[in-house]
């Protein structure tokens, strides 16, 4: 069987990595808003914690200034992580870097694909270029952003270009799932002091950063334990958003891609990686101490992606 | 209400005979359009160019600084060739690409031609497109050009003249399909009354063509297409043709050469080519060969094509047969190998390299368009009927001095076409580039690629500076497409 270009199939990884990216920090964003909204005047300094920890869900794309207020971090975020100024982990410039690769494989991609990545960059560029206010361009930036997935999930081939679009998505979304619970939790239960409804909305907030909340809600009910969502967040197998559930996808595309455990390190450290999290975390799960342990397994999943470059992109 | 649509004041309107009276081609297009107010035509526009937007159907034009994307602007208002008219033409492009296969034969061949003094053999050799390193190397089944576009006007009286022949890369063929699907979508009701032969077929024409020209012995040969890459101005046709024929798109960083067999770097480790439809200059192709600069190329796909391991499409050297210097011969080159005489007319030309014609173009340098050989995109031309006299001697100087680099013509006033202006409709000059394609038998797509001026009074058709594209319909005779 004819295998695809190392070049494309490299292009497509990137291009699911920074779509997904896009999509993640729409989603964060659009809970410090909601952050902002609910809890800005109730408790400034906790929201200002949860807002700023931007930076560490996001390391190298800067710091937001301190002395700031609740209104002004959140426009400055808007300004760094949507519109890109001065910030390269941003929504314009992972949009753009997505429709790059995007073009460089196009013939991969179903016409409905291309044109909606386009389409929400052609938009997202206008917007910048115009000086829209940010507020009114994310709630459109994000809706373009995930109606690409819809189209991806819908019209395109489940074939060896799927796969490594695949790869790409579910490694950066676990990377960053994983620093939602490595740092966002711990920035949301501040020193334990938080009044209750301050808490349940940064708690919200956690769960909506790991697209997570209405299914969490489902599986566990209404309260928002710290333990049960660090533990969702990681081990649920059914969670699209969960460490687990991305883990599987990654070995079932491995697997696809004809790898064995044997000839491949990128499958290799993804199953261990699996067998890790299935028997090396229980539930309950410590949160205090497996939220520390998560920066280990967004190392590993860095090693997963030079295996895999190393593999396949560097024939 | 066709009386609003203002016609051509000087050469050949293709949609009307006089104010008010539409071709009988025409008749139908005109009155639909007529049916439709200015702001229902101002909406299906705008749908149109969100269409092209967002589809990213660009081409990206080379500033100073940096390559910008833009739209290629696509006029609505179809041009129409009739069946008949189309037989004509597409008679005369079969005969002339046969022939300029057949002279790329002998170039690289025998040298007939060039020992019998039909074409100059000094000019041939003085070419910067004739590849001496290529000469006795023949491709597969001789054919060098597997697929040409030739470019087309309508002189004065309606009648066609070719005016250059692109027998290296011509591009500008995911237009054309793009424009007739745009143009369905978008005017539907246009096509109601007529019969249009479809373009859509394409991709598998080409595919064809590459398939019958692979190495011999190879029964299922892999076919890809070759890009400069997603930066290159036609980066978007590139990507079209692979995909529509189901084949990759590489670039030179995905090949590589090895015992003189070229394979693409693929997830599952190296896999052979034979075929390689290259949309790269001869120039950057192999850096061994040519340009020991490019980065583009591949070394050692020239030694491969020579091994008779690789087809490459359209052959390296093609270039000589389309270069201006040669154009001149081309009636002649027909006769001489297809003992025919040539169905098409071209631009008559005088070449700097007859006497004769060196002596007249000297003297009558005001009523001419002169060019340099060498020359494109308007750069070191004369168009004498537009200069001042200072203009005009001072070219002489240079003209003098080597009337050999340069050929001139007659200011050909070319045919218009109706055009939506924005509020309402008028003519712009077009012409037309049919693509040939040459492999177990010469195939032409119906229609072509039709560029227009959309400036006023304007000659200049290219995308770069202004110009535009029209849907190309060539009807079917007998009614059906």
């Amino acid at each position: 069987m004819s295998r695809m270009l190392a070049r494309a199939a490299e292009n497509m990884y990137w291009m699911g990595r920074y779509l997904e990216r896009s999509a993640g920090l729409c989603r964060k964003l659009e809970v410090a808003r909601n952050v902002a909204v609910e809890v800005g005047g109730l408790d400034p300094d906790a929201t200002l914690r949860f807002l700023q920890d931007m930076a560490l869900l996001y390391p190298g794309s800067g710091t937001i200034a301190s002395g700031q207020s609740v209104h002004e971090t959140l426009e400055s975020l808007l300004d760094s992580y949507l519109l890109g100024h001065g910030n390269d982990l941003s929504v314009a410039v992972s949009l753009r870097a997505a429709r790059e690769n995007a073009r460089a494989v196009r013939d991969y991609l179903s016409r409905e694909v291309f044109e909606s990545i386009n389409g929400a960059w052609l938009n997202l560029s206008s917007s910048i270029r115009s000086k829209r206010d940010p507020d009114l361009v994310l709630p459109e930036i994000q809706q373009r952003v995930f109606g690409i997935g819809g189209a991806m999930g819908r019209t395109m081939l489940r074939d060896e270009s799927w796969a490594f679009m695949d790869l790409g998505v579910m490694l950066e979304r676990i990377h960053r799932v994983l620093y939602v619970v490595a740092h966002r939790l711990p920035a949301a239960l501040g020193d334990g002091t938080l009044a209750i409804p301050v808490q349940v909305a940064l708690l919200r907030g956690v769960l909506r950063s790991g697209a997570s909340l209405e299914n969490y809600r489902r599986v566990r009910g209404v309260e928002l334990d710290p333990a049960a969502i660090c533990g969702f967040l990681l081990l649920d197998r059914h969670a699209p958003h969960s460490v687990a559930y991305g883990i599987r996808v990654m070995e079932s595309a491995l697997e696809d891609l004809g790898s064995t455990e044997e000839g491949s390190e990128a499958r290799r450290r993804a199953g261990l990686l699996s067998a890790r999290l299935r028997y090396g975390l229980r539930e309950p799960v410590d949160w205090k101490e497996k939220g520390a342990s998560c920066l280990d397994i967004a190392d590993e999943i860095l090693q997963i992606h030079e295996a895999l470059t190393r593999q396949y992109f560097a024939v | 209400m066709s009386s609003s649509w203002s016609i051509a004041e000087k050469g050949w309107d293709e949609g009307f005979e006089a104010k008010g009276t539409p071709r009988e081609a025409y008749a139908g297009v005109v009155s639909v359009l007529d049916g439709l107010d200015e702001s229902e035509i101002q909406r299906r526009e705008q749908l149109q160019q969100i269409s092209l937007i967002n589809q990213g159907i660009t081409f990206t034009v080379y500033g100073e600084r940096e390559g910008t994307e833009r739209v290629f602007p696509f006029d609505f208002v179809p041009r129409i060739i009739t069946a008949d008219e189309w037989s004509h033409l597409e008679a005369g492009l079969q005969q002339r690409v046969q022939a300029i296969n057949l002279f790329l034969v002998d170039v690289y061949g025998e040298q007939r031609s060039l020992r019998e003094g039909i074409v100059p053999w000094e000019l041939v050799f003085s070419r910067p497109d004739f590849r001496r390193e290529l000469v006795g190397v023949l491709p597969r089944l001789g054919v060098f050009t597997h697929v040409a576009g030739i470019d087309l006007l309508r002189g004065e009286d309606g009648g066609w003249l070719v005016l250059e022949d692109n027998c290296r890369c011509p591009s500008g063929v995911s237009y054309v399909v793009e424009n007739r699907g745009l143009l369905t979508r978008v005017f539907p009701d246009l096509f109601r009354e007529h019969a249009v032969r479809p373009v859509d077929h394409y991709p598998q024409m080409l595919l064809e063509t590459l398939r019958h020209v692979a190495p011999r012995g190879r029964e299922r040969p892999v076919v890809a297409v070759l890009s400069p890459g997603a930066g290159n101005s036609a980066a978007f046709e590139h990507s079209f043709l692979a995909r529509e024929m189901g084949v990759p798109l590489v670039e030179g960083r995905d090949l590589i050469v090895e015992d003189d067999q070229v394979s693409m770097r693929t997830t599952g480790g190296r896999e052979r080519i034979d075929v390689l439809y290259r949309r790269i200059d001869d120039a950057f192709l192999d850096p061994v060969v040519f340009r020991p600069d490019s980065m583009l190329g591949v070394p050692g796909l020239v030694h491969a094509a020579r091994a008779g391991n690789i087809t490459l499409a359209n052959a390296p050297g093609a270039g000589v047969a389309d270069d201006k210097a040669v154009y001149p011969f081309m009636p002649d080159l027909i006769r001489f190998f297809l003992d025919e005489a040539p169905l098409l007319e071209q631009v008559p030309t005088f070449s700097g390299r007859r006497e004769d014609d060196a002596r007249f173009i000297a003297d009558n340098l005001a009523d001419l368009v002169v060019k340099r050989c060498d020359g494109a995109g308007g750069y070191g031309m004369l168009v004498g009927p537009t200069s001042s006299t200072k203009e005009i001697e001072d070219f002489r100087g240079v003209f003098e001095a080597n009337p050999g680099d340069f050929v001139a013509q007659h200011l050909v006033e070319f045919s218009s076409h109706p055009t939506w202006t924005g509020d309402g409709f008028a003519p712009r000059h077009v012409d037309l580039r049919p693509f040939v394609l040459c492999g177990e038998s010469i195939r032409v797509l119906p229609g072509g690629l039709t560029r227009v001026a959309l400036q006023e009074g304007s000659y200049v058709v290219n995308s770069s500076q202004g110009g535009g594209s029209k849907d190309t319909w060539v009807l079917a005779s007998g009614g059906a497409p």
